[in-house]
């Protein structure tokens, strides 16, 4: 139910970001975020979550938080442009509680909840041996080195030295062995997460393991998996009961050791094939990117070289000096620059920088044309700059048609150069 | 004695089944988002959890505030930002030390919601980490 009523807000804030930047939302996340239909949606999995809590086996009563959570976390993730894992647990878990209800409806014992149980913590186990899959397959063995774990701590936290836990952070990033010790310890737990379904010592070890390698990573990095953290005490710790043996007969597929076994097999070829061809695809991606990283180097930068200098020009492609791009803001100078040109534009809010270029970056601009990109500065606000960037992107398109935008900057740059 | 060993198999069947299920729905394809390449599954609540999963290659810097002084202190330890110079895009200073996209991100979005005048001169700068090659 948190999870449920914290998306209110967390989408709440995504979509005024990615209004703000002009960013496309596509139907799906438009209506589904619209504040109205969030409380719809949040309330209906909050009255489905209080009737699936106050009887056994619930499981139309228990779909509804689980859709109801899939929605949100849906529309939030395409939002703010990525999944929001922390708020993952719980939606596996009750699967797996769900699943679990569906196995024993089959088996005619509709009140039992054993297997729920297991469903899931089996899905929590999963999700923990997934993060180690994922460790081997785009680290390799090298991951449990430590050196991704320096690189976290030091891009999260910046080794900024204002509290006690600064020091450690530093010690951690400055100690090979220590960082080794940790990246060692979090693989062999999080490939283990499937073992507590064993329960008894084994069980209650791999729990403990993967919530201190959650406490560890809090205090290193300041991210919290409460919700993961919650569920591992409660599935993973504290004792249960004991499953009381049933006359009823079990699933075919579970009583039969051939069709389990077979099962079992197919599920995991099925699995190791998924996992080779990600791992393929995900090479295929970070080596041309490897192959490009400039070194660096361990210090805080020197101050960076002046840009180069360059004449300003009096007009590049579609813009001219002294045009109006509004009732009140014209073009105040116009510079090349490597791959592109700068466009200033003067206002009454002052100053409204703009750089058109064609530069492989990562970081995108609501403004951007094809591969041409529309960067702003933040010198003014950006509900200020959103009209004047999109007057600009509308030149730019207008202008390079029916040619390659990129190609038709390079082209308006070169008797400036 | 027996029984209840049977049944206990059976539901450790289960949870097997449900594991490996898991695994190979969540692996079977993986989708690009805006912050990201290949970084989403099939659907809630399947993922890889494959966040921090590569080696470091681009994400081993993280923005800051340095003063005159030459303290460097946390981004979010200022309360107002008056920027000469642009935060993004190609001509920005350590265009491509940008560390954890989302976090760069965050912290960008916090320098422009706090646009205002200051009282002190400081320099954002990216602290970046390299490894010593072996």
């Amino acid at each position: 139910m948190i999870d449920l009523v914290s998306f209110y807000f967390f989408i709440g804030e995504a979509r005024e970001r990615a209004l703000g930047a002009g960013a496309p939302i596509g139907w799906f996340e438009a209506v589904l975020s619209r504040a109205p239909v969030r409380v719809l949606v949040i309330a209906i999995g909050i009255a489905g979550a209080v009737v699936f809590a106050r009887a056994t086996a619930r499981l139309v009563a228990g779909l509804l938080p689980f859709v109801a959570l899939m929605l949100l976390s849906s529309v939030h993730a395409q939002l703010f442009g990525s999944p929001w894992r922390h708020m993952y647990y719980t939606g596996l878990c009750l699967f797996g509680w769900l699943l679990g209800l569906m196995a024993a409806r089959v088996e005619g014992r509709p009140t039992d909840e054993s297997y729920a149980q297991v469903g899931s913590l089996a899905l929590l186990g999963a999700a923990y041996l997934n993060a180690g899959i994922s460790k081997l397959a785009f680290g390799g063995f090298e991951w449990a080195w430590g050196a991704p774990i320096q690189a976290v701590v030091v891009a999260q936290d910046g080794l900024v030295r204002d509290s006690l836990l600064s020091a450690y952070r530093s010690w951690i990033v400055m100690s090979p062995a220590v960082v080794g010790f940790f990246s060692l310890a979090t693989v062999i737990f999080e490939l283990a997460g499937p073992l507590m379904m064993l329960g008894g010592r084994v069980g209650v070890i791999v729990a403990l393991g993967l919530l201190s390698m959650h406490l560890n990573i809090y205090v290193l990095t300041h991210i919290l998996y409460w919700q993961s953290m919650v569920l591992l005490v409660l599935l993973g710790v504290l004792p249960h009961e004991e499953r009381r043996p049933s006359k009823a007969a079990p699933l075919p597929m579970l009583a039969s050791p051939r069709r389990f076994v077979g099962s079992v097999v197919t599920l995991s070829v099925g699995a190791l094939l998924a996992i080779g061809h990600q791992h393929h695809r995900y090479n295929a991606w970070a080596a041309p990117r490897a192959a490009h990283t400039p070194p660096v180097h361990l210090a805080e930068p020197a101050p960076p070289p002046p840009p180069p200098q360059r004449s300003p020009s009096q007009r590049i492609g579609p813009f001219s000096l002294g045009d109006h791009v509004t009732d009140e803001w014209s073009i105040e100078a116009l510079s090349p620059t490597d791959g592109g040109f700068t466009v200033t534009l003067l206002g009454p809010a002052g100053r409204a920088r703009f750089e058109v270029n064609c530069a492989d970056v990562e970081h995108r601009s609501p403004f951007d044309v094809g591969a041409a990109h529309i960067f702003y500065s933040s010198d003014v606000p950006f509900p200020i700059v959103q009209p004047l960037g999109s007057v600009l992107r509308d030149r730019v398109r207008t202008a390079a048609a029916p040619h390659d935008p990129c190609q038709a900057v390079n082209d308006w740059t070169q008797p400036a150069r | 004695m027996i029984e209840a060993s049977i049944i206990r198999d059976d539901h450790l069947r289960f949870g097997t089944l449900c594991v490996l299920g898991y695994v190979l729905l969540s692996w079977l394809v993986r989708f690009d988002m805006r912050l990201g390449q290949q970084i989403a599954s099939l659907v809630y609540p399947f993922d890889t959890f494959s966040m921090y999963a590569g080696m470091p290659g681009e994400d081993r810097s993280a923005l800051l505030v340095r003063d005159g002084k030459g303290n460097v202190r946390r981004v979010t330890a200022f309360r107002a930002f008056s920027c000469a110079e642009p935060l993004t895009g190609a001509s920005a200073a350590c265009a491509g030390r940008h560390g954890i996209p989302y976090l760069y991100e965050d912290l960008v979005h916090y320098i422009e919601s706090h646009a205002g005048p200051g009282g002190r001169e400081v320099e954002l700068i990216t602290r970046t980490w390299s490894r010593a090659s072996p």
